[in-house]
């Protein structure tokens, strides 16, 4: 069983390479912060932004792996977006613009 | 018994562990940071359900809405922590400057009470009524001292533990995800849109931008920095500070994101070269990295412009050493042909060179400015093995991209005018090559500043200073500069770009810089070395104020102001260099270049006569 999806194919190659771009981003991000030195500052101090510091980075590492997999979801073959089925259908889908977020799908 | 008061000694107090150095650095890694996820969150947020409403469960179901619903949270987390971080900055900047005058009022006092325990022990028993009376008001004029150094000290550390402690209740409150999101739905949060909206209005009017940004909170001004970096960085009127911290953001953000995207093999050609300015500018700065504004505290180098992808690819850039807002003197340093965002170490130098001899002046604070934000000429027509200095000298491109570059130039001054504090700084515009020709354009649209100087001017575009500007015009001109004997003047010169404002004619003072060497191959060397020498020392005493310091030399025109024109120039210079090859052959260019020294002078002596561009300039 394969799915297709009512989208342009322009909007879900772009939309890929802006999961791409975002994954991207989200990685700089947190690999500065993490390597933010708390040398220079007190003992108090430098406890704190640790402290403030790794849960986020925790977090914006997640993110920036969730952008890569949303990037990665959207899997095209000889020109074609290849969707397995109606759920992976839904979550590209949910990876789109707003303005697609009822596009029709159609199993085969 | 008489009683001399003689205060106890003040014990030393408490050293900063925490820097404001490190704040800065932190501070400043953290704006990049948050410059990343707004980026990204700022890109979701525009694809996702609007306003998070829509179909609630919808909303819900689409993934790119709660992603950028989720990214919110370390937005606002950030936020937060930026806004700690530079008040943090902010206030260790006030307690090492503070701590510096309470400790020296401390080694004071301890001083000069030894002293006065000293002279009561030399006066003992034999001591005078009088000579009592004069020790002891010397001592209760150190116990009163004393005791006001003490409660000073005692203030400061108060004020110090209160700086360090507020900074970690401020991380503290938002050291989770979950107190991220509690910040996230703060009904006080800062409403950047509303802001961003304010500030575009006042873009065109340096002035109101001015007011107006400084009638915003902290948080307020660092949410809309790491927001908008570009937007802050670059605008006409925002402070100095401001636009550094901005530029600063916007530069790790750009070396942050392109160069995962590097590693990723996704960079695009555009991409490529913005990477590529990005890294050019941040070596520029890191090489004056230790070098601290003495007045703030804060680094030197101040970053004014950051558009990396501006002009074509070219990038833009201004940089100051010294705060602009807080200086006595600004000078501001624009360059000429070929220069670029790549080209920024070489023009740093010589722009550093030209503050150290301004500061050295000493005639109060200094800051001193490499303004490249206009697209000057790719290449470089005296070079005749450069082909883009074939391109950009053509037709009318050779004076729109100066009267271009001028308009910009003008719009930069007038944000110096708006964020400048205190009384109204002396402002010195340098222009050198194209770049005064640029200057020019710019004074004859009214540039408010009060000296120009004009280095290696190719022409201008007035015939007299006085038709130029109001402002007063120095001008410096090798004779053995090609460059400066293409502006029209009595003995030629076809002034593509205008009047040579060397000539007598002209009306500016041509301070000392002398003529430079006849040799062909140093001739290009005579056109970039004016930020060297008598000619760097006369620059300072201008941009100083101390005018009355700076040496001249006859105009062209004047009596002993003879000199070549251009064909006599490389002809001349050709033979010169001819002959010294031939009689010095192991003098140090023929060294280096070996056989080829005399055919590639010969080359460039063509090459001049005979391009079709400069043939045509110079009527040959």
């Amino acid at each position: 069983m394969t799915a297709t999806l009512d989208v342009p194919y322009a909007v879900l190659a772009g939309i890929k390479g802006k999961w791409d771009e975002a994954a991207d981003g989200l990685d700089g991000s947190w690999r500065r912060l993490h390597k933010t030195s708390t040398e220079g500052f007190s003992a108090e101090v430098s406890a704190a932004v640790e402290a403030f510091r790794e849960p986020w980075v925790d977090e914006i590492k997640a993110m920036a792996l969730q952008a890569q997999g949303n990037s990665e979801e959207l899997v095209f073959f000889r020109g074609l977006l290849v969707l397995v089925d109606a759920a992976q259908a839904e979550r590209v889908r949910s990876l789109l613009p707003w303005v697609h977020h009822a596009a029709g799908i159609r199993e085969w | 018994m008489t009683v001399i008061p003689v205060p106890p000694y003040v014990p030393a107090f408490k050293e900063m562990e925490s820097t404001p150095a490190r704040a800065l650095t932190f501070v400043t890694n953290l704006r990049a940071v948050t410059v990343g996820v707004k980026d990204v969150q700022g890109w979701a947020q525009g694809i996702a359900a609007p306003g998070w409403e829509g179909d609630t469960q919808a909303a819900h179901d689409h993934a790119t809405t709660r992603f950028a619903v989720r990214l919110d949270t370390v937005e606002a987390a950030l936020d937060r922590a930026v806004t700690a971080a530079d008040r943090f900055e902010a206030r260790l900047l006030e307690l090492t400057s503070s701590r510096g005058a309470i400790d020296a009022e401390r080694r004071s006092v301890n001083s000069d009470a030894a002293t006065l325990r000293a002279d009561v022990e030399a006066a003992g028993d034999a001591a005078t009524p009088a000579q009592i009376e004069a020790l002891r008001t010397r001592g209760e004029r150190l116990v009163a001292r004393a005791t006001e150094v003490t409660a000073d000290i005692d203030a400061w550390v108060v004020r110090h533990d209160d700086a360090e402690a507020d900074f970690i209740a401020a991380l503290a409150r938002v050291d989770t995800v979950a107190e991220g999101e509690v910040a996230a739905d703060d009904p006080g949060r800062v409403d950047v849109a509303a802001l961003t909206a304010a500030l575009r209005r006042r873009r065109d009017d340096p002035e109101a931008l001015n007011a107006w940004w400084a009638s915003l909170t902290l948080a307020q001004r660092q949410a809309l920095i790491t927001e908008h970096p570009h937007l802050v960085g670059n605008a006409a009127g925002i402070p100095a500070e401001s636009r550094d911290d901005a530029n600063r953001a916007a530069l790790y953000g750009d070396l942050d994101r392109l160069g995962q995207r590097e590693q990723d093999g996704q960079l695009t050609a555009a991409e490529e070269r913005v990477l590529e300015n990005a890294r050019h500018v941040r070596d520029g700065i890191d090489r004056f990295r230790e070098d601290r504004d003495l007045d703030t505290g804060r680094e030197l180098a101040h970053l004014l412009v950051y558009l990396p992808g501006a002009h074509g690819g070219d990038g833009a850039v201004a940089l100051s050493f010294g705060d602009p807002d807080r200086a006595d003197h600004v000078s501001v340093n624009v360059p000429g042909l070929t220069s670029e965002a790549s080209s920024t170490a070489g023009n740093l130098d010589k722009t550093f060179a030209l503050h150290q001899a301004a500061v050295d002046a000493g005639n109060g604070k200094v800051a001193s400015i490499y303004w490249l934000d206009y697209d000057a000429p790719s290449g470089n027509p005296l070079n005749p093995f450069d082909p883009l200095g074939q391109l950009d000298f053509g037709g009318v491109a050779i004076t729109a991209k100066a009267d271009e570059g001028g308009e910009r130039f003008g719009d930069f001054i007038d944000g110096l005018r708006a964020s400048d504090e205190g009384e109204r700084a002396h402002l010195t515009a340098i222009g050198h090559s194209y770049g005064s020709t640029t200057v020019g354009h710019a004074l004859q649209d009214g540039l408010p500043v009060d000296d120009a100087i004009l280095i290696g001017s190719p022409g201008q575009p007035e015939d007299t200073a006085a038709e130029l500007t109001g402002a007063d015009v120095w001008v410096g001109s090798k004779d053995h500069d090609p460059v400066t004997l293409l502006g029209s003047g009595e003995r030629g010169g076809v002034g593509a770009l205008g009047q040579d404002p060397a000539e007598d004619d002209f009306g500016g003072v041509r301070f000392e810089t002398g003529d430079g060497s006849l040799r062909v191959e140093d001739l290009l060397a005579n056109h970039t070395s004016y930020f060297e020498g008598e000619s760097l020392d006369n620059m300072a005493h201008i941009v100083a104020d101390r005018d009355g310091e700076v040496t001249t030399q006859p105009h062209r025109g004047d009596e002993g102001g003879e000199h070549l024109t251009l064909p006599e120039l490389v002809t001349a210079s050709s033979g010169a260099s001819a002959g010294e090859v031939v009689w010095e052959h192991g003098g140090e260019w023929a060294w280096e270049r070996g056989e080829d020294a005399v055919d590639i002078a010969g080359d460039v002596v063509e090459w001049l006569l005979e391009n079709s561009r400069w043939g045509g300039i110079l009527g040959r």
